[in-house]
């Protein structure tokens, strides 16, 4: 035990070292918490439209103005937040975990389940995203948030692969032979040993599967699928702004901006997350 | 290597035929179908007779065997929502999306390597570090971003190019091109720059540097190969966002392509049009993978030593 915890203590001290990394992470962290906590931070709902505010501009009142119906544009960003990021997160724990049980289950145990295991992972790699989550909104209904369910299935072929490869490296290494022998049973080795040594690459494959899944979401919510009008959702608030660029360009800057940072933020942090976990330093 | 190359283009028929039977599944049991919304057959026998009409009442495997027959013996998809022949909408669309596609991932692979090289090679520097930061920030820049950015320099304060046009000349498709290939670009430089800079420590690197090597042999006809081992095996990921692209792009400057037409006929329930996209999508996604594997099969002595003649591995098993 006390092994491994100092692996990880030096991982988080060369961790620490990368300012671009912890830049990124507290970037990501705080924009989190705002959002989370958008109903402390503005007194303004997202959806109540006011007529006497159409295109405000930024004031004491209203931080960022209003937009083309007179909504307060702060809060409806800190909202839009709740929905994009939230998407973002839960579709990619959800491909995280079903993508790590099906990539143990192929590379841990091998044989005819891992034959069925990996063909259905190349015909699902093999769908375009897009199309999934088109379908899954055209025959499950719209708007309803089934779509995030259609981004995790896409994102699972990914993480099972990698899980697998990983697995099946070291399935070949002597110590899982040993505890094979010594009649450990599988839970237990899976836990102790293959989960231990999957872990590295399984948080970086994380990090770019949330930027993945945010760019996904955001494009969703442009064209309009899978987000009803009045749910803010960052991609949506960029479509709204854009009818309106050349007079009111605020909109469509600050939810762009906002897709961006986060992006940033969370490729810097992986970025950062890849350094300090590579071995051969 | 031909029998891999075969054996690659062969797999394509397989997962078309598997995906079309996941959305078949999907779109058969789940949705309404687009007849129920047509006025004329609007319920009742009239609908009983519209079902017999689209040969709606057969079962499911039957009508998936027909469809799979017809597009891959006939080249037949059957009739869109308003009763065209799908084919003749079809062909002009693939057209628009492939020169899309095909010149974002063209200028991505010319633009993107020798910008991930150079910095690589400049590791830390300055120029590497602007190299960075503009890639960083270009490939995080959403793509309706890009497009609206672009749309606004090119065509609204330097009025050179027009975006609203009819796209029927090749220069039309200049900025929904430069859109697609922008984002493709920054992710591919970054890509090449990491495998780059790994390649670049490797001891053979070094062994080639003190043989008295030029530097642009040793980066370009050594490192270079070598380093674009990983970075080929995520080209199709990379290709599946450049798509993802292309459906916003068609979006944002209205390009009659695949995208566009997939999303119409889902907002009208269009089934066989959305299949039939889907098919075609998938085709060429499957197809930029294969091409993808080939490549590294080539670059990979490994897997082309796994499929050379048996008498071919031999000699080269002895010569090593």
């Amino acid at each position: 035990m006390n092994t491994t915890s100092n692996i990880w203590f030096d991982f988080l001290r060369k961790l620490c070292k990368n300012r671009a990394a912890v830049a990124g992470f507290f970037v990501f962290l705080s924009i989190c918490i705002a959002c989370a906590l958008a109903p402390y931070l503005t007194k303004w709902d997202y959806f109540s439209i006011d007529t006497t505010i159409v295109h405000a501009a930024p004031s004491r009142e209203h931080i960022l103005g209003a937009d083309n119906l007179g909504r307060d544009i702060f809060s409806r960003l800190l909202y839009g937040g709740r929905v994009t990021l939230r998407i973002a997160l839960v579709s990619t724990s959800l491909a995280a975990a079903v993508g790590c049980a099906a990539g143990l289950i192929a590379g841990y145990f091998r044989g005819r389940a891992d034959f069925f295991i990996s063909h259905l992972l190349d015909m699902l790699a093999s769908i375009p995203v897009f199309m999934l989550i088109i379908v899954t909104e055209a025959s499950l209904g719209w708007g309803r948030g089934y779509f995030m369910y259609a981004l995790a299935a896409a994102a699972v072929p990914q993480f099972a692969m990698l899980v697998r490869a990983s697995a099946m490296n070291i399935m070949g290494c002597t110590y899982i032979e040993a505890a094979r022998a010594l009649g450990v049973r599988h839970d237990k080795i899976i836990r102790r040993h293959v989960l231990h040594n999957i872990a590295p690459p399984l948080i970086i494959r994380f990090t770019s599967g949330i930027t993945e899944a945010l760019v996904i979401c955001t494009i969703m919510g442009y064209l309009g699928v899978g987000i009803n009008p009045p749910t803010p959702e960052w991609g949506a608030l960029a479509y709204t702004g854009k009818a309106f660029t050349r007079s009111h360009p605020l909109l469509i800057i600050l939810s762009s901006a906002a897709i961006a940072v986060c992006v940033i933020s969370v490729s810097l942090f992986g970025d950062g997350l890849r350094d300090a976990l590579d071995p051969r330093e | 290597m031909t029998k891999y190359i075969i054996k690659r283009i062969l797999m394509i028929v397989p997962i078309v035929l598997s995906v079309i039977f996941v959305l078949f599944i999907m779109l058969y049991f789940l949705a309404g179908s687009s007849i129920r919304q047509m006025p004329v057959f609007g319920g009742g026998d009239a609908l009983d007779s519209a079902f017999a009409f689209f040969n709606a009442g057969d079962n499911f495997i039957t009508k998936y065997i027909r469809y799979c027959y017809n597009i891959l013996i006939k080249l037949d998809f059957g009739k869109g929502g308003i009763g065209i022949g799908l084919m003749r909408t079809l062909k002009y669309r693939i057209r628009n999306t492939l020169l899309l596609l095909g010149s974002g991932i063209g200028t991505m692979l010319v633009a993107g390597i020798p910008a991930g090289v150079y910095a690589a090679v400049h590791k830390n520097r300055f120029s590497d570090r602007i190299i960075n930061v503009v890639t960083l920030l270009l490939s995080a820049i959403p793509n309706f971003s890009t497009a609206f950015l672009l749309s606004l320099v090119f065509a609204v304060y330097l009025r050179i190019i027009p975006v609203a046009v009819s796209y029927t000349s090749p220069g039309a498709f200049f900025l929904p091109a430069l859109t697609i290939a922008i984002g493709g670009i920054a992710s591919f430089a970054r890509m090449v720059r990491t495998c780059m800079i790994e390649t670049l420590e490797q001891p053979y690197i070094i062994a080639l540097r003190s043989k008295g090597l030029n530097e642009t042999g040793v980066v370009y006809t050594h490192a270079l190969k070598n380093a674009l081992v990983p970075v080929v095996s995520d080209l199709g990921g990379l290709v599946s966002r450049l798509l993802l692209g292309t459906l916003v792009v068609e979006h944002f400057f209205s390009v009659p392509g695949l995208g566009s037409l997939m999303m119409a006929s889902v907002s009208s329930r269009d089934h066989n049009t959305i299949l039939g996209c889907t098919a075609i999508l998938t085709v060429i996604l499957t197809a930029t993978n294969i091409a993808a594997d080939i490549l590294y099969a080539f670059l990979n002595p490994r897997i082309r030593l796994m499929y050379a003649g048996k008498k071919r591995r031999e000699t080269d098993g002895e010569r090593s």
